[in-house]
């Protein structure tokens, strides 16, 4: 728990809101292009405000945001960009893991990401092995790992789960970038190799569970966040565009789909899976519990803004097909928010896990 | 040692079992698919699919990019040729049915080479509604120029800026913002406008363009031109950066006051909307198959994956994996039957049958010296042919049996695409982020099958057309309306479009009765 008042949240809202408008959304087009140095004047950004580390307290340069808040804020920058929201998301997971001693040492527009690797017996879940002080291998798919500064890994150890650090620079490390990044391209991924790097062992099962948390309930902040966007796009666009000499959003096709949109955004901002995740953020439910909500609001949530970013870039037609457009791009972020940190099978996997518990 | 995935070796006729019934499939002929489907096969195999994402990635940083070297190897195997009627040096028979197995068969392997194709096969598909003038004209060049190696490739301009949807009902076209216009002129037409997102746009050298000649009268005075890209006054001007299908590039193509000579008219001045309905007829159920071979592309990929592959095996094991890899080959199985259901009625019931006419393949039969010859030229482009072409659809056909083919061919669009959504987006949930080559090409297929829902009509159109024509028996106005009558009689003397020799004459007359049968 933390001492913010729901006035200062609001604030801080408020300024996330203003910053995601007039800095995220303009260049949401170029951030998803690949373009360094708009990245790196949107992280500055981000940084400026205090957002990468917002879940810390004010003592060790953050906002003193709960989990609940910086899912507030995550959504705020997802209305103007996918990609920066998950860099910010991997951020705040990676800072929130580290212990006082490093944390000192990391620069304040430093990047740290979260990595966790994927779970046993799914791919990519053996690529990386991790020893004591060394690990060697290879992670095929770190998002936001491309120019990032450090990497907390959630990985295992034999049968044990452990959370290392990978300091950028380090010995035997080398970070490619991948370029076949279909979505969220304002977190670069990176494709990882380590011949013997040094790691140095964060914790186990507790942080795994809390980095777990973290990132699903994250993800799926974020994946409503893009949901709201293609909205605001497909209803701007439905009210403006002229078919038959009508506007298009006076046709039952159009109404329909916009329909949808809202009752998904709606209906998700009001259940219980995201009321779930923000009662878990606050310390009101055990961390299994927690875990949980997060998993099924991040189920739940991703499909609808999948659906929704579908329907938007379909209300749009041969435009929203466009890369101009701005629309199709909600499209492939919300994909990967599908896909992230785990598809939502293997979400549902675990879940049912959690329940037979 | 690894298992071979038993995906892309399936005969023709395991395949498709009920290509057998179709009357037009009947020995030879279904040899003839065969080998064609076979070669098609090999050429994807060996030059499509493995570049895939080579084409993708080249197309994105450089607009100019086009992959002609590829063209030219299609072409080897009769790709640019397979849409040409058998009168023309084309496979003729069951000529949709067989551009939809084509069109599944490249998409399974790359979607954005088989829209070069296949918007190559919609740009020659109006010049069927010309009649037999062009057998001997651009469909010849086309042959030609797949066998010397120097392809020759077409496109279809039917949307504006400000009209997309709207160019493709008879309904909306009167209603709609249309810009574009052809005014007529001594010997023709000039043409102004612009029109966007055309595949091949770029690269055509002939494109059919629909625009109209009165813009307070679209619907009646629409009209196809067949443009020569090289002409004065046209040019390309913005290539779009899409989300997928980049390969296949689509260009926006500016007209100012270009001229069209009248005998580039394709059919009367007023039959545009009768031509590009039903072309649209013949093409959506290939896009039915595009959307299908996306399908079956991500599923044969991540199939393949699973097998043999030692990332994806242990995913095998699990039974939530087995039960979509059911429902993915469930979900390709129905795409399938339904564009081979719009293809056959296509073929052998609606416009495809006019090829099938008497009078049409007697028309073939005459030596290509005889219906190359100046005055046969000019009775094969007379207003005569022009109208018996019409006549014939109205009275073989009708307003009743092309509204049905149009319900059957967009629900096998509407149908195939979304099950182009619906398996890639499966495909990628199996695989994951960490399934390292497989994921980009999955996310490629993925951003390729989008596409599929929206052009031809977007798919709540095409339903539409489907609840018009299946659900309520209804009748679209697809045939012409207003066609005819803008030509007058010194037009027509002046054009010399009366024919004035007796054999030709009989023969057109013919067509009109055996027509009425």
């Amino acid at each position: 728990m933390n001492g913010m008042s729901e006035s200062e949240l609001g604030d801080v809202i408020a300024v996330t809101r203003e910053f995601a408008t007039k800095e995220l959304s303009p260049n949401a087009l170029e951030l998803d292009d690949r373009n360094e140095d708009t990245l790196s004047a949107c992280w500055r950004g981000v940084c400026e405000v205090g957002l990468q580390r917002g879940l810390l307290p004010e003592s060790a340069g953050g906002v003193g945001l709960s989990l609940a808040g910086l899912l507030g804020v995550l959504e705020e920058l997802a209305v103007g960009d996918g990609g920066v929201a998950a860099l910010t998301l991997l951020s705040n997971a990676a800072l929130a893991l580290l212990p006082k001693e490093i944390l000192g040492s990391v620069g304040d527009d430093a990047r740290y990401v979260l990595v966790p690797l994927p779970e046993p017996g799914t791919p990519g879940s053996t690529g990386l092995s991790i020893a004591d002080k060394t690990a060697s291998g290879s992670i095929p798919f770190v998002l936001g790992g491309f120019g990032a500064d450090g990497f907390v890994i959630v990985g295992r150890k034999g049968d044990d789960e452990i959370v290392v650090l990978i300091e950028a620079g380090a010995k035997g490390l080398t970070v490619e970038r991948d370029d076949d990044q279909l979505g969220l391209n304002g977190a670069p991924v990176a494709v990882i190799e380590c011949k013997s790097t040094p790691v140095k062992k964060l914790g186990g099962a507790e942080l795994a569970l809390e980095a777990r948390i973290l990132m699903n309930a994250g993800i799926a902040a974020i994946a409503r966040g893009v949901a709201r966007r293609s909205r605001d796009i497909a209803l701007d666009y439905a009210e403006n565009r002229f078919q038959g000499g009508s506007m298009i959003i006076e046709y039952g096709a159009i109404i329909d789909m916009i329909a949808r949109i809202s009752e998904r955004n709606r209906v998700i901002a009001g259940s219980s899976a995201f009321r779930g995740y923000s009662l878990a953020g606050d310390g009101a439910l055990s961390g299994d519990e927690a875990l949980a909500q997060a998993l099924a609001a991040k189920a739940a949530t991703t499909e609808a803004a999948a659906e929704s970013t579908t329907d938007a870039v379909q209300i749009l037609g041969g435009m929203g097909y466009m890369h101009e457009m701005g629309v199709e791009k909600l499209m492939r972020d919300a994909r990967y928010c599908q896909l992230f940190p785990q598809s939502n099978w293997l979400a549902r996997d675990d879940l049912v896990t959690l329940e037979r518990v | 040692m690894k298992k071979k995935a038993p995906i892309s070796t399936r005969t023709l006729r395991e395949a498709f079992p009920r290509l057998a019934k179709n009357p037009q499939l009947h020995g030879g002929n279904l040899r003839k698919l065969e080998e064609l489907i076979d070669r098609t096969r090999v050429f994807g195999d060996r030059h499509v699919r493995p570049r895939a994402l080579e084409f993708d990635r080249r197309a994105w940083a450089d607009t100019d990019d086009f992959p002609w070297d590829l063209v030219r190897e299609g072409g080897k195997s009769g790709l640019l040729s397979v849409c040409l009627p058998a009168q023309a040096g084309g496979i003729g028979d069951a000529m949709c049915t067989t551009l939809c197995i084509v069109m599944e068969e490249l998409s399974a392997a790359c979607p954005a080479v088989a829209v070069i194709f296949g918007a190559h096969g919609l740009g020659v598909g109006p010049l069927a509604f010309g009649g037999p003038m062009y057998w001997d004209t651009v469909m010849r060049d086309i042959v030609e120029s797949e066998h010397n190696g120097d392809p020759l490739v077409m496109a279809f301009a039917i949307t504006e800026p400000g009209a997309g949807t709207d160019m493709e009902n008879p309904d909306l076209v009167e209603r709609g913002h249309l810009a574009c216009s052809a005014r007529p002129v001594s010997g023709g037409f000039r043409l102004n406008g612009t029109k966007c997102f055309i595949s091949n746009g770029a690269q055509a050298r002939w494109i059919t363009v629909y625009m109209p000649v009165d813009p307070a009268r679209p619907r009646a005075t629409m009209t196809c031109f067949l443009v020569d890209s090289r002409s004065e006054g046209f040019k390309v001007g913005h290539v779009e950066h899409k989300m997928g299908q980049r390969a296949s590039r689509a260009a926006e193509l500016i007209f100012d006051d270009v001229f069209v000579p009248r005998d580039k008219v394709v059919g009367r001045v007023g039959d545009g909307v009768t031509n590009m309905m039903g072309v649209l007829i013949g093409s959506r159920p290939c896009v039915g198959a595009i959307g299908t071979g996306i399908a079956r592309g991500a599923y044969e990929r991540v199939l393949e994956w699973l097998i043999n592959d030692p990332e994806g095996q242990p995913l095998l094991e699990r039974q939530q994996v087995r039960l979509a890899l059911a429902q993915m080959e469930e979900e390709i199985h129905l795409a399938r039957q339904m564009y081979l259901d719009a293809s056959t009625e296509f073929d052998v019931v609606s416009i495809g049958g006019l090829m099938q006419d008497p009078g049409v393949k007697l028309l073939g039969k005459l030596p290509r010296r005889m219906r190359t010859n100046a005055l046969m030229r000019r009775q094969l482009g007379s207003g005569l042919a022009r109208s018996a072409v019409m006549a014939l659809l109205g009275r073989k056909v009708g307003n009743k049996g092309l509204t049905r083919a149009l319900a059957l061919s967009s629900m096998a669009k509407a149908r195939g695409s979304d099950t182009a959504m619906k398996v890639t987006g499966m495909a990628l949930e199996i695989a994951g982020l960490s399934s390292g080559p497989l994921r980009a090409e999955l996310e490629k297929l993925m951003r390729d099958a989008k596409l599929t829902q929206i052009f031809e009509g977007t798919n709540q159109l095409n339903r539409l057309e489907v609840c018009e024509g299946l659900c309520l028996d209804g009748e679209l106005g697809l045939l012409p309306i207003g066609a005819g009558n803008w030509e007058t009689a010194s037009e027509s003397s002046a054009d010399g479009a009366s024919p004035s020799n007796g054999r030709v004459r009989s023969k057109l007359e013919s067509l009109s009765k055996v027509g009425a049968r």
